[in-house]
């Protein structure tokens, strides 16, 4: 499979994610604990749970950012301890609740960040190749943003810095999205369309997609499967 | 009883330092009323006021240039979470080491390395700013919401990339930190002539040994309205940023 221009290496098992009785927290306040999910290529996979329950740091610990105290996590068929190697790090988009965009850069800059990693002295020049921008554009164009191409991000609204973090995933090639709270601060038509491009994402490339939301009645509409945090446990929901 | 204990340590101080003397008060009012007579602005030197103010312009300009264009690396490199922590300990260290020793001290190094006059100032200011801006944009980026650092993290960015990535996230609180360091360079580049380091201090201090006050008392009145409107412009300047 060709994922924006490079071949996706990534073998092993049909799982993008798996978690293996996972752990967090401290001996004395354990946050969650045999926290089982197993995730196929290609799926959206929703998490639900009240504030504090750890549905946040579940995808930090999946992202590699921090280790569990206890469990297993496998990403793309390579086991994680708590740091990536840089070749599975860039099949990995994770998205925070404040979108990690870089603000006063443009779009389209925050788009080529993706590839950054493949030409330094270029991403230092801002001296990008005509293929790498065109790439960007093309995929502004298929998530609507190629207008504000050259707008600055802190000037776009709340469901447009989404697209622009989404935008730059999928130029990323990732092949795993964790999207925490996407679409918790937008209206339902705004939310939708987000929730359309994580499934289009899952659709053509086989992007599978963990997304931390409330809105039952769109996890409904849009996850594949949906999981509850609570009581220190992960539970299914469907 | 805080305040008692200060009272009783200052009067104790007082005594040793030779101020509870009555005599000495005297002389110094007498001193005083001499000095003051004398204070007043001679309008012929202002062109040479200008100039000198000039002059300190140009050095805390060239400070605070320099000295952030060196700090752009050092924090880059100092930050946690750009490179390995033994790499931003030791960089940091350098940075503390330029930022401790006070300006007027690196005015005397560079008095005794380039003689005296504007170049020792400028280049002491540099690499004062350097030490101190270091920290400001280290601290900066520090400020950076961990997230941040883990989705940007996630697209396997060079340091270099990822520091250039933060300064751009940063620009406006870099370029805050840039003007009050001006404000603040064009302040410290006025006493620096005190040790022959260039700039209005310079002057004052010539006309202050042979007791021309009212020339020292002209150049110092134009400097600070300077500063005045330095830093009103700045503050209007960094609100707007």
């Amino acid at each position: 499979m060709i994922v924006q221009g490079r071949e996706d290496t990534s073998v092993g098992s049909i799982y993008a994610v798996e978690t293996m009785d996972v752990a967090y927290g401290y001996t004395n306040n354990i946050l969650f604990d045999n926290v089982n999910l197993m995730v196929e290529r290609g799926k959206s996979i929703a998490i639900m749970g009240r504030s504090g329950s750890g549905k946040s740091t579940l995808l930090r610990i999946i992202n590699g950012s921090i280790r569990p105290i206890r469990g297993m996590v496998r990403v793309l068929g390579v086991e994680v301890y708590g740091r990536y190697s840089n070749g599975l790090r860039r099949r990995v988009a994770y998205i925070p609740q404040s979108l990690g965009l870089v603000d006063n850069a443009t779009v389209l800059e925050n788009v080529l960040l993706a590839r950054a990693a493949d030409s330094p002295f270029r991403a230092l020049l801002g001296l990008w190749r005509k293929e790498d921008v065109d790439g960007a554009m093309s995929i502004l164009k298929s998530i609507g943003l190629d207008e504000k191409a050259r707008s600055k991000v802190n000037m776009l609204s709340g469901g447009e810095r989404q697209r622009v973090a989404i935008a730059r995933a999928l130029m990323q090639g990732a092949r795993v999205v964790l999207a925490d709270e996407p679409v918790s601060n937008l209206d339902q038509d705004n939310a939708r369309s987000i929730l359309d491009i994580f499934k289009e994402m899952g659709r053509r490339n086989s992007t599978s997609s963990i997304i931390v939301m409330h809105d039952r009645a769109l996890a409904e509409e849009y996850a594949d499967e949906a999981y509850m945090l609570a009581d220190k446990r992960l539970s299914r929901l469907w | 009883m805080v305040i008692w204990v200060l009272i009783i340590i200052a009067l104790i101080l007082a005594y040793f330092l030779g101020l509870i003397d009555l005599d000495s008060w005297l002389k110094a009012s007498k001193n005083l009323s001499v000095f003051a007579s004398d204070l007043y602005i001679r309008y012929d030197l202002l062109p040479d006021a200008l100039h000198a103010v000039g002059e300190t312009f140009i050095i805390a300009l060239f400070g605070t240039v320099v000295g952030a264009l060196i700090s752009y690396p050092l924090s880059a490199i100092s930050a946690q979470g750009i490179t390995a922590r033994w790499v931003s300990l030791a960089v940091r260290t350098i940075a503390n080491v330029l930022r401790t020793v006070p300006a007027i001290f690196w005015g005397i190094l560079f008095v005794v390395m380039f003689g005296p006059g504007n170049v020792a100032g400028a280049v002491a200011l540099a690499l004062y700013t350097a030490g101190y801006l270091s920290k400001f944009f280290y601290e900066t980026f520090e400020n950076v919401s961990k997230e941040h650092y883990e989705a940007l993290g996630s697209l396997a960015l060079p340091w270099m990339v990822m520091a250039k990535a933060l300064f751009k996230h940063t620009e406006k609180q870099m370029a805050s930190h840039i003007m009050f360091m001006f404000e603040y360079n064009l302040r410290t580049a006025s006493i620096l002539g005190i040790v022959g380091a260039g700039g209005i201090g310079y002057y004052i201090t010539q006309y202050v040994s042979i007791l021309n006050y009212a020339a020292a008392f002209t150049f110092f009145i134009v400097i600070l309205l300077f500063v005045f409107l330095v830093d009103g412009v700045s503050y209007i300047i960094r609100r707007r940023i």
